[in-house]
């Protein structure tokens, strides 16, 4: 057993792979506490609460919030748990490296919220060809029908394989595949019906896998790790110009600085990018000032995301990388809204003429940058315009002609996701968070 | 008499205005890439379709009306509306509450369409393409002055047959759905560098490895050196896909 | 009790009767999409805002009742 909560790496402690006995031994067996009414939250909701676990997909919400709005939504037939390993942030591997290492700490985790709220059912999506990656689905099959066979789990927990592409991880993107239609989000809310037209409570694999934990061990011995407001540890993917590139686990609030030591990136990095291909690039002495936690990136305008850190190498120019991924968000988008189809297509043209040396076009750049956010079909167009933004501002001074039209226009203000003005009374609109949530 | 001339004149003035609310309503449908820049308010189309077809209806009421009210031929009420048990011509008459019928349908699920959601309006609507020829067939098998009627109904139908021909022939666009292309890697690191150094941070918090049982040996954290590590096997759809339900 | 608006982006086409009958609160990007320049619709303006939500060819455009977003 874990007795030593002072522990820092807790996840990726408990990593015994395939090997249920050994997983057992480890932290002992599925601390299940019985059935519960529909509607409700069983005794694990509490636990949670004080706990005060918040997901770990991207949008940081407080993840008892969210089990009882599916208990709430609940109706005539029970909810579903989905637990979301799609990864789509290609920055990202650390869902895929928990799933590999520690499968049945997510599916322990998995059965304890599906118990809580009364679920029938537990979907795993993981997607289907990885590239490089060993594809997970059919060996998390065979542990999932290894814990049938040993009658662990309250509910049946079957894997499903989703298309690589960058919006699978949305979640009312994930639900609708699930459903049977494409991997393309929706307006309608999982939480009030996804499955199957059911409430369905869907998170993020690690969150489960914290949950894991947290059932056998309680809120205080989680919240020993990270701060008062996102307590515990989070799984950090790491890569760029760094010696040790991969997955680190840390208790939020450590300092940027002693992530980029342990991955052993290059010393005062020009630019780090936070958060993934949606997320934000910052300085370098910036990044270098903050600790790991939602809050304090927020506060910096950056979004930590779901735990993405890469460094930028020195002989790659931001702005260049910054208009590659802006031109394959552009082929990601779903195409449903206007924003997606010609928004991002517009965003990308304009990019790479500015860096040419179009001053007309880095003017409408900016103009269009303050339009995009809240308006599209989901977060999709918010998060390319973030990547954007933040790049003008970190990398701009080496745009051709851009500190000039600044000049012109002392005004405008690049905000980086919600601002306020034209944009932020369409982000009101209909969406509760501005992030892709994976 | 008076009330038979004004039943046809109602009936013919009537079909014209079902048949103009037709043409406005095959100008407006379909899928279109929106426009920035427009000669006309897209609104004074779909407002007309709207309420000249309220003002059909009510003609239409006044045709049923003077229809009923005049003795020189026994029509009831539910003539309108239940088809085939009138006394007179109950065919021809019957295609009336037939159309009659469906109008009524079409045009109060029209009425609450914001409550009924976009999917059973639109099925509904629909009917309205059944609607239409039904009345016009009415039109010419009923009435009295064939002349008229055959005239009014030939315009009706070349006005409406027009519109139809256009709206099929709009393509509607289609969306890209995105194309699978690879995303840029991210450069920099190699994996032949190790995975980071989680020992470090450990240490650093508390001074010590962290705690591991005595006699437990923890797999190494790279995936492919696990027992029963996932190994990659082709099971399911053809793009790699599977819902396993 | 205010009126809010809300536009489902995904249903919307940018047929743009929207701001055609609501220019005070709605307007259009340069490819015909809405933009909400402000979601609150006063008391004056709840007729056309109620026609705007009726003549909407996919009924994106919702004048909802409370002034809290829904969750």
């Amino acid at each position: 057993m874990i007795a030593d909560t002072t522990t820092t790496a807790r996840l990726l402690k408990v990593a015994a792979g395939a090997d249920y006995t050994a997983h057992t031994s480890l932290i002992g067996p599925l601390p299940l506490r019985g059935s519960v009414r529909p509607g409700r939250v069983g005794p694990l909701g509490p636990i949670v609460a004080a706990a005060g676990l918040r997901g770990r997909g991207g949008g940081w919400f407080p993840f008892a919030r969210k089990m009882e709005a599916v208990a709430a939504a609940t109706g005539i037939r029970p909810p579903v748990v989905v637990v979301n390993g799609m990864e789509s942030e290609p920055l990202s591997t650390k869902d895929g490296h928990l799933l590999a290492t520690a499968p049945h700490l997510v599916m322990d985790g998995a059965a304890l919220a599906a118990e809580a709220i009364g679920a029938d059912r537990v979907i795993i999506a993981v997607p289907a060809a990885a590239g490089d990656r060993p594809r997970l689905g059919p060996w998390l099959d065979d542990l999932a029908a290894e814990r049938a066979a040993r009658g662990v789990d309250p509910v049946d927990i079957v894997v499903a394989e989703g298309p690589k592409r960058y919006l699978s991880g949305q979640e009312t993107a994930l639900v609708n595949w699930v459903n049977g239609g494409p991997a393309l989000p929706t307006t309608t809310r999982p939480f009030k019906k996804g499955v199957e037209g059911r409430a369905t409570l869907v998170s993020n694999a690690e969150t489960f896998a914290h949950l894991g934990l947290i059932g056998r061990y309680g809120p205080k011995w989680f919240r020993a790790a990270g701060t008062r407001d996102a307590p515990g540890t989070a799984l950090l993917t790491i890569s760029g110009a760094v010696v040790h590139p991969g997955v680190l686990e840390v208790p939020l609030g450590i300092p940027v600085q002693e992530v980029l030591r342990a991955a052993d990136a290059i010393p005062d990095p020009a630019a780090v990018l936070f958060g993934g291909y949606g997320g934000t690039w910052l300085a370098g002495t910036d990044a270098a000032a903050l600790t790991i936690d939602p809050e304090s990136m927020k506060a910096a305008g950056a979004a930590l995301g779901p735990g993405i850190i890469h460094v930028l190498p020195r002989d790659v120019p931001g702005l260049l990388r910054t208009a590659e991924i802006a031109r394959w968000m552009e082929t990601q988008g779903a195409g449903q809204c206007g924003p997606c189809r010609f928004g991002l297509r517009a965003l990308s043209a304009d990019l790479d003429r500015a860096l040419r040396g179009d001053i007309a076009a880095a003017d409408r750049l900016r103009r269009r940058l303050a339009l995009l956010p809240g308006r599209g079909g989901c977060a999709h167009p918010d998060g390319t315009a973030r990547l954007v933004t933040s790049a003008l501002a970190v990398f701009g001074a080496a745009l051709p002609g851009w500190q000039d039209s600044r000049r012109q226009d002392p005004g405008s203000r690049l905000s980086g996701g919600r601002g306020s003005g034209a944009g932020s009374a369409a982000l009101r609109s209909g969406r509760r968070g501005s992030r892709v949530r994976r | 008499m008076a009330l038979w001339f004004a039943t046809r004149a109602f009936g013919i003035v009537s079909l014209a205005l079902f048949s103009t609310v037709m043409v406005l309503g095959l100008l407006t449908a379909g899928r279109r890439p929106p426009v920035r820049r427009r000669s006309r308010p897209a609104f004074v189309i779909t407002g007309l379709h709207r309420s000249l077809s309220l003002l059909a209806l009510v003609l239409l009421g006044l045709h049923i009306a003077t229809n009923v009210i005049d003795n020189y031929v026994t029509i009831r009420w539910r003539d309108a509306v239940i088809p085939f048990i009138s006394d007179y011509r109950p065919f021809w008459l019957g295609l009336g509450a037939i159309a009659c019928d469906i109008a009524l349908v079409v045009i109060v699920t029209s009425l609450l369409r914001v409550r009924l959601g976009l999917r059973v309006w639109r099925a509904v609507h629909w009917l309205a393409y059944a609607c239409w020829p039904i009345a016009v067939i009415h039109g010419i098998g009923v009435g009295t002055d064939r002349k008229l009627t055959l005239i009014v109904s030939a315009a009706c139908l070349i006005a409406v047959a027009s519109a139809a021909a256009g709206r099929i022939a709009a393509t509607g666009g289609t969306a890209a759905a995105g194309r699978h292309s690879t995303p840029p890697p991210p450069a920099g690191g190699s994996p032949a560098g190790g995975p980071p150094d989680q020992g470090s941070l450990d240490r650093l918090l508390d001074g010590r490895p962290a705690a591991v049982p005595a006699g437990q040996r923890l797999p190494g954290r790279d995936p492919a050196a696990f027992p029963g590590s996932p190994q990659g096997r082709s099971r399911g759809h053809d793009d790699g896909t599977r819902r396993p339900w | 009790m205010t009126r809010q608006l809300r536009i489902d982006f995904i249903a919307c086409e940018g047929a743009g009767l929207c701001a055609e009958l609501l220019p005070e609160l709605i307007t259009r990007d340069e490819w015909g999409y809405p933009v909400v320049t402000d979601d609150t619709v006063p008391d004056r303006l709840r007729q056309h805002a109620r026609q705007a939500e009726r003549l909407c060819p996919k009924l994106a455009l919702r004048v909802g009742r409370s002034s809290l977003s829904s969750a």
